[in-house]
């Protein structure tokens, strides 16, 4: 009888702090009461140093980009004679379609080194595939550049062989393309979409498919109907950091595409540097901007925060 | 029997095409070392005329070595101011109960989202109406909420691995709340904010793009003068530094790692 009281009384003492809590504020415990956590002064005062960062070189210079952007001769209508002209409007589709590309291919290369790390047995395999990816990230953005240059310019690699052969005698005209810039920032960016697969498949349970292929499912429909669906959150959130990424690539399309391919980063570095055309340069950024942030809301509906996030970092 | 056929064909096609990636993956760096060890004005196929004048040449040359010293010279404040920067944030992240400090981490992780070339626009509009544009200390703070992100995510993936009963127990016998974060949460977190420093130096020593819009006339850091340079004419001595730096790059990264995984190691001990 008594312990069936204690249990009742158990099961009603939480229930009853709580009212108490609700009812009478407890002035001093409350207010008093010390905490392991740090306090808001001072996490005010930790934080101060990024927030006050952020603002000045963050948030303030991209409210001068987008008023910025207006205060030229023609005004807000500077959009739509960027939209309208021939050359911003191939610029924008360019941009759009290289960085697509770039993403689609980097991804799908990216899936194909993340399915041998997840499936191989040979330790060796497994760390040459490492080794390969991280001599990009080690190369630094400026020189990965600077030797495709070597590989697709007149005298490169390509062409010398291809001459020493004597399969032509003319050099394939290889650089200065938009081929060149897929090819450049293709490379840059699959060690990036290679990260967050990785985790992504180590994270699929092969009992998972063997167990398909225990009930009579061929390795092929395993793969397509238990392993695809499981893999295409992250593959989906790989494809977007790759293409958020490569719509601000600066370095590869100014040394690949050369001055005359149509990119962002080609037309903004000559709105500025020689035609001195202040507005015209935000302009663009602005567009590109937005472009980025709509892609970054899709994003998150499509896969969510947390992926998202987990595929930055 | 045929889909057997059929998976042993898939399986060898697979196999070439992983190979040919790889191949791709890291010709461009046999290529950078081939070229840095020729002694030829211009590529040829098949290489040859072994030597290190490349190498001597850039020993011997003014503009590149000046460039590199103040890469140096640039990295090391930017990549300390990160390192203050990003810590403390992520401390604030992992250790506070201010509502809405979860808006930090997004805030460092989403500026890695932001267009590079919109954002060098952006700033160039402010620095030149500031007249900051060849600054010294204003690239450096730039550098250093570039840097920031890296620095966050570093340490934020260190700090998730100290259990916090440790610094508990401490204040339970009766360190303050200062004492135990130094004591405790500081030294454990020592290898990882370390690794930090590193990789946010590697990323701020290979940036191009910023600098090029806000170095003025007088900022040449390496990694500008090496894209003016290919823009023109390519010199056959860029692909000496490339090689020298990579290999630097890549010893550092790994320092980094063995870092931030001594650290882990031990947090792990003391855990249990």
């Amino acid at each position: 009888m008594s312990s069936i009281q204690e249990l009742h009384s158990d099961d009603r003492a939480p229930a009853d702090c709580a009212n108490v809590g609700k009812r009478s504020r407890l002035p001093l415990k409350s207010r008093r009461a010390w905490r392991p956590e740090l306090g808001i002064v001072t996490s005010l005062i930790l934080a101060l140093p990024l927030l006050a960062l952020v603002a000045l070189l963050l948030a303030y210079p991209i409210a001068t980009l987008i008023t910025g952007s207006a205060s030229g001769a023609s005004g807000w209508s500077i959009y739509l004679k960027v939209l309208g002209s021939h050359s911003g409007r191939a610029v924008l589709t360019n941009t759009f379609v290289i960085s697509f590309a770039v993403a689609l291919i980097a991804v799908a290369a990216a899936a194909i080194l993340a399915w041998a790390l997840r499936f191989t047995k040979h330790r060796w395999l497994r760390l040459f595939i490492w080794l390969a990816v991280l001599t990009p990230v080690c190369m630094g953005v400026v020189m990965k550049n600077y030797s495709f240059m070597l590989i697709l310019g007149d005298n490169g690699l390509i062409n010398s062989i291809l001459k020493w052969v004597h399969i032509v005698d003319k050099p394939l005209p290889l650089l200065y393309n938009e081929g060149a810039i897929v090819a450049g920032m293709t490379y840059s960016m699959i060690p990036f979409a290679l990260f967050p697969l990785s985790i992504t498949f180590a994270g699929i349970e092969e009992q998972l498919m063997s167990a398909s292929e225990g009930l009579g499912a061929s390795r092929s429909r395993s793969v397509r109907d238990i392993f695809i669906p499981l893999a295409i959150p992250g593959l989906v959130a790989g494809w977007f950091v790759v293409f958020i990424m490569s719509l601000g690539f600066y370095v590869t399309p100014v040394l690949l595409g050369g001055g005359h391919t149509p990119f962002v980063a080609t037309s903004i570095s000559y709105d500025l540097f020689i035609a001195f055309d202040l507005p015209r340069a935000q302009a663009t950024s602005v567009i590109v901007l937005a472009a980025a942030v709509a892609s970054v809301l899709a994003a998150l509906a499509l896969v969510g925060p947390r992926r998202l996030m987990r595929a930055l970092g | 029997m045929r889909s057997k056929i059929a998976y042993r064909y898939g399986r060898s096609v697979y196999g070439l095409i992983l190979g040919g990636l790889l191949a791709i993956l890291l010709a461009p760096v046999a290529m950078v070392a081939a070229v840095s060890f020729s002694d030829r004005r211009y590529f040829q196929f098949p290489p040859g005329d072994w030597g290190l004048g490349q190498y001597a040449a850039l020993l011997k040359s003014e503009k590149w070595l000046s460039a590199v010293w103040l890469s140096i010279k640039v990295t090391a404040p930017s990549s300390l101011i990160a390192l203050l920067v990003g810590t403390a944030a992520v401390v604030v992240v992992y250790r506070s109960r201010v509502w809405g400090k979860i808006s930090l981490e997004i805030l460092g992780l989403f500026s890695l989202l932001i267009p590079v070339s919109a954002y060098a626009v952006a700033l160039y509009a402010v620095y030149a109406r500031l007249g900051l544009i060849g600054s010294y200390w204003g690239l450096v703070l730039v550098y250093a909420l570039h840097a920031t992100p890296v620095v966050m995510i570093a340490v934020g993936a260190g700090i998730s691995k100290v259990p916090r009963e440790i610094e508990m127990v401490a204040m339970s016998m009766g360190a303050s709340r200062t004492r135990a974060m130094v004591g405790i949460l500081g030294r454990l977190l020592l290898p990882a904010v370390l690794g930090a420093y590193v990789l946010s130096a590697v990323v701020i020593f290979d940036e191009a793009v910023l600098v090029t819009f806000l170095g003025g006339a007088s900022l040449d850091t390496l990694p500008r003068v090496v894209l003016a340079d290919v823009q023109i004419q390519v010199d056959p001595v860029i692909s000496a530094i490339a090689t020298l730096l990579m290999v630097v790059t890549a010893m550092t990264l790994v320092l980094g790692s063995m870092l931030s995984k001594w650290g882990a190691r031990e947090n792990v001990s003391v855990g249990e």
